[in-house]
């Protein structure tokens, strides 16, 4: 996408026109940051402009249509699959400023904002109101709202509360013709028309640029608890999860830490108070205080009858926030436990169907064992999510090569196990080769979709197999 | 030299994984809003420098010298990775190629000839000619350049309160600049050695055991950057002196009760040299009503003056100086207190309506 100087200069002009000179940038070393996301991939754009409302937006588009060059929407580049990552040049259109929440409507359960919106930041307003938007990212701290929306996330809590997608009413976008609509509705429901909300939730900005969304919100719970079970196998473990959802229980969270990570905790917090067993269940539950005490003792129940060796109530809030920060903290144990390697974002997002997850994490410690990485795994049990951590000496290419291949084989034997390469961190680069494994010949009809709206394929190309 | 400092600095880069956790701690990234503003994009140019060749233009230079090495970033970061000792030795390897703003090569220059960097001629003890080194003392006062040239209030302060407390002291002799903004700035060590000596000889010349200093930055510097490891002598902030005094029992501070107060943590006192409790305990025995800005203790929000950016880049330093003056106007503080020269230097000139004292001048005013 390399352009003569002239015409480069010109498009410069013109963005710099719509933006502000203060809002566009071409310096080589705001490109080169630009170049990154968490994940290990990299390219660089070649300008980097950072407008502040939806029409801006809509001309930086149709310049990029005029000029053919590449549009990458960007929040806080917080992504873990290359999303945001400008592999083939272009402009990358940074959506920070747009951080306003435009509405608060508590009467109506919804809430509008703008994408850049830092996700804790929202729910720290709704709180005010005893709110929230429940979608619970690890990354709720930096990720933006526009991140989430267009990678589909989720996180700790959809075993109860879904997905992003579960709570996106209305979406504005810009289209990569520069046109400006609005999808969806603000009711609560709506059966009218093809679900395009649906669509653009998840396209990862190869379908437009997110300018706005109108979201569900739900009352704050008024209790919460929190049960640890123990077990000294990993199927039972498996079995205790299913068996809590036959017995006509949806706790709002089911994680799952197994050997490696309680040992990875215990390494790095000797402080946290865990038994070190084959797997440990964390069920979080939520509610009224009579609900949630009836749902932990059935949890109780069940774990007891699934061969649980120990059993642990936390309704105090430090016992809770002890046993949710021991959680948390085990992505940063793995680096912790190998001073000397640093966590590399592949395979991470692992998604299979639950009765799955205790196979799933038997095959992911024979790949360990085969390649001689210790790998960490950790996730989301209640929704089939495992977050495998590959630590590797980033600075010896032979570590490299063997990360590549534990990737690929962990990945491919989430597909094997009838599940998915991302649950919710998205596809991007890093699991485009994935895609036409994944979904056949649906595929096509993403190619099909995306060659209709975006003719010049300038909406973030190179990214999910599109 | 800059071979040892890309062999130290390439493992601490390679910590960062990019996550951006930081981008909701960095004071810089909160006002100037491009990721290379922020410690996550610094880390990645310090890398794109040291590893890829990267031969930084204007904005890049910019990016690595507006870091106030406040340290949030690191107290929130998955890795804990190193994001001020990568900026100092990213700045140090630019020294090197010397590309750099050219007011910290003047500071530069003035500690090496003046030992002071604010090109202050004047005896270090002009504002107390009456000095004479007592034959014995308990403590040796470290004053640092700010007190002895900018707020001396805050070093004829801590004079008054050890005189009024009767507790023996003389100077630190023949003080030069502790270092910190040259370290910090990448322009190294100069005078860490002269000090050293002079601290040894002082507490042999008058039985001191102990050097106290009201300056944050000096504190930090003396008890991570020197090499003091073997000497058998106590470095402490003032307020942990005082704190430990209290709590002994062996003194009394003035009183002022009813007063709302608030108490700003030095990052150098605090998330680098991990002190929030003892300034806390000194302002609390006072009577008075602490309350706490919403940024306090660990995830205090720097004051936007260290790391040579005050000097360098004094429009940014007021912005992020004026919102730690909003937050503590957000919770109806009559008084800003802190326990560093540098903090209340700045949000003092950045206060309209607040006033901001040092601990030190609190105390000593009252007494």
């Amino acid at each position: 996408m390399q352009k003569e100087a002239s015409v480069r200069e010109e498009l410069f002009q013109k963005l710099k026109a719509v933006v502000g000179e203060e809002n566009i940038s071409r310096d080589e070393a705001v490109l080169r940051v630009y170049s990154y996301d968490v994940s290990p991939y990299k390219g660089q754009p070649e300008i980097v402009v950072r407008p502040s409302n939806a029409s801006e937006i809509s001309e930086i588009v149709k310049l990029a249509n005029e000029y053919r060059i590449p549009v990458v929407p960007r929040g806080a580049g917080s992504g873990a699959a290359g999303g945001a990552v400008p592999v083939s040049g272009g402009i990358v259109v940074e959506l920070t400023r747009m951080n306003r929440i435009l509405e608060i409507d508590i009467k109506n359960l919804q809430v509008v904002v703008e994408p850049g919106v830092v996700h804790a930041n929202l729910n720290r307003e709704l709180a005010k109101y005893g709110f929230f938007f429940p979608v619970d990212p690890g990354s709720s701290e930096m990720a933006t709202i526009g991140g989430l929306i267009s990678n589909g996330g989720s996180g700790m809590r959809s075993v109860k509360y879904g997905v992003t997608r579960d709570y996106v009413m209305e979406l504005e976008v810009v289209l990569p013709s520069g046109k400006i609509v609005t999808m969806g509705s603000k009711a609560p429901k709506s059966a009218s028309g093809y679900d395009l909300v649906r669509l653009f939730v998840g396209a990862e900005g190869t379908l437009g640029i997110v300018t706005k969304a109108r979201l569900k919100i739900l009352p704050l719970p008024k209790s919460r608890a929190l049960v640890l079970s123990a077990f000294d196998d990993l199927e039972k473990a498996g079995k205790a999860v299913v068996n809590t959802f036959s017995a006509g229980l949806v706790p709002s969270g089911i994680e799952i830490l197994d050997r490696t990570a309680i040992e990875a905790v215990k390494k790095y917090n000797p402080e946290i108070d865990i038994p070190l067993v084959e797997a440990l269940l964390l069920f979080e539950v939520d509610g009224t205080p009579r609900g949630v005490k009836e749902e932990v003792e059935t949890i109780k129940e069940v774990c007891e009858k699934s061969g649980a060796v120990k059993i642990d109530v936390a309704t105090s809030k430090e016992r809770f926030d002890q046993l949710w920060s021991a959680r948390a903290m085990v992505g940063a144990a793995t680096t912790a436990l190998n001073p000397d390697c640093v966590r590399v974002y592949e395979a991470e997002d692992v998604t299979v169907p639950i009765s799955n997850v205790p196979r799933m994490l038997l095959k992911i410690r024979e790949i360990g064992e085969k390649y001689g990485m210790n790998i960490v795994t950790f996730g989301h049990i209640g929704s089939g999510n495992l977050h495998p951590a590959l630590v590797i000496n980033v600075l010896d290419e032979s570590e490299w090569d063997k990360l590549w291949k534990i990737s690929e084989e962990i990945q491919t034997s989430a597909i094997e196990l009838g599940g998915t390469t991302t649950g919710e961190h998205g596809v991007g680069i890093a699991r485009a080769k994935y895609m036409e494994r994944e979904h056949g010949e649906a595929l096509e009809v993403m190619r099909t979709i995306k060659r209709a709206l975006d003719p010049n394929n300038i909406m973030n190309p190179g990214k999910m197999a599109l | 030299m800059n071979d040892k400092i890309i062999e130290a600095c390439v493992p601490e880069v390679v910590k960062c994984v990019h996550c951006g956790k930081c981008r909701a701690v960095c004071p810089t990234l909160d006002v100037l809003g491009w990721d290379n503003y922020g410690s996550r994009g610094r880390m990645i140019l310090a890398g794109e420098i040291i590893r890829n060749g990267f031969d930084p233009d204007e904005t890049g230079l910019n990016s690595i010298f507006t870091c106030t090495t406040c340290k949030h970033c690191t107290t929130v970061c998955p890795t804990k990775a190193k994001v001020p000792e990568v900026m100092e030795m990213t700045r140090s390897i630019l020294v090197g190629r010397k590309k750099h703003p050219d007011i910290h090569r003047v500071l530069y220059e003035r500690v090496e000839k003046l030992g002071n960097p604010y090109d202050e001629h004047k005896d270090r003890l002009w504002w107390i000619p009456d000095f004479r080194e007592p034959e014995e003392a308990e403590v040796m006062f470290f004053v640092g350049c700010t007190p002895t040239y900018r707020t001396v209030e805050i070093a004829k302060s801590v004079v008054k309160i050890l005189d009024g407390l009767e507790i023996p002291w003389t100077f630190v002799r023949d003080q030069k600049c502790c270092s910190s903004p040259l370290i910090r700035t990448g322009w190294g060590s100069i005078t860490t050695d002269h000090n050293i000596e002079k601290i040894i000889e002082t507490a042999e010349a008058t039985g001191a055991d102990t050097v106290i200093t009201s300056c944050a930055g000096c504190y930090k510097t003396i008890i991570q950057d020197y090499p003091i490891e073997d000497l058998d002598i106590r470095i402490m902030h003032i307020t942990q002196y005082l704190a430990e005094k209290l709590e002994k029992g062996e003194i009394e501070l003035p009183q002022k009760p009813g007063l709302r107060v608030t108490f700003h943590d030095p990052c150098h006192l605090g998330r680098h040299a991990g002190e929030y409790d003892a300034p806390r305990k000194v302002i609390e025995s006072m009577g008075v009503d602490l309350v706490e800005m919403e940024h306090n203790r660990q995830s205090s929000w720097c004051c936007g003056a260290g790391g040579g950016v005050r000097i360098a880049f004094p429009e940014l330093t007021e912005k992020i100086a004026t919102k730690r003056v909003n937050e503590a106007r957000a919770v109806d503080a009559e008084l800003i207190l802190s326990a560093c020269p540098f903090c209340v230097y700045n949000l003092r000139v950045n206060s309209q309506d607040i006033p901001v004292r040092d601990i030190v001048e609190f105390i000593a005013e009252l007494m």
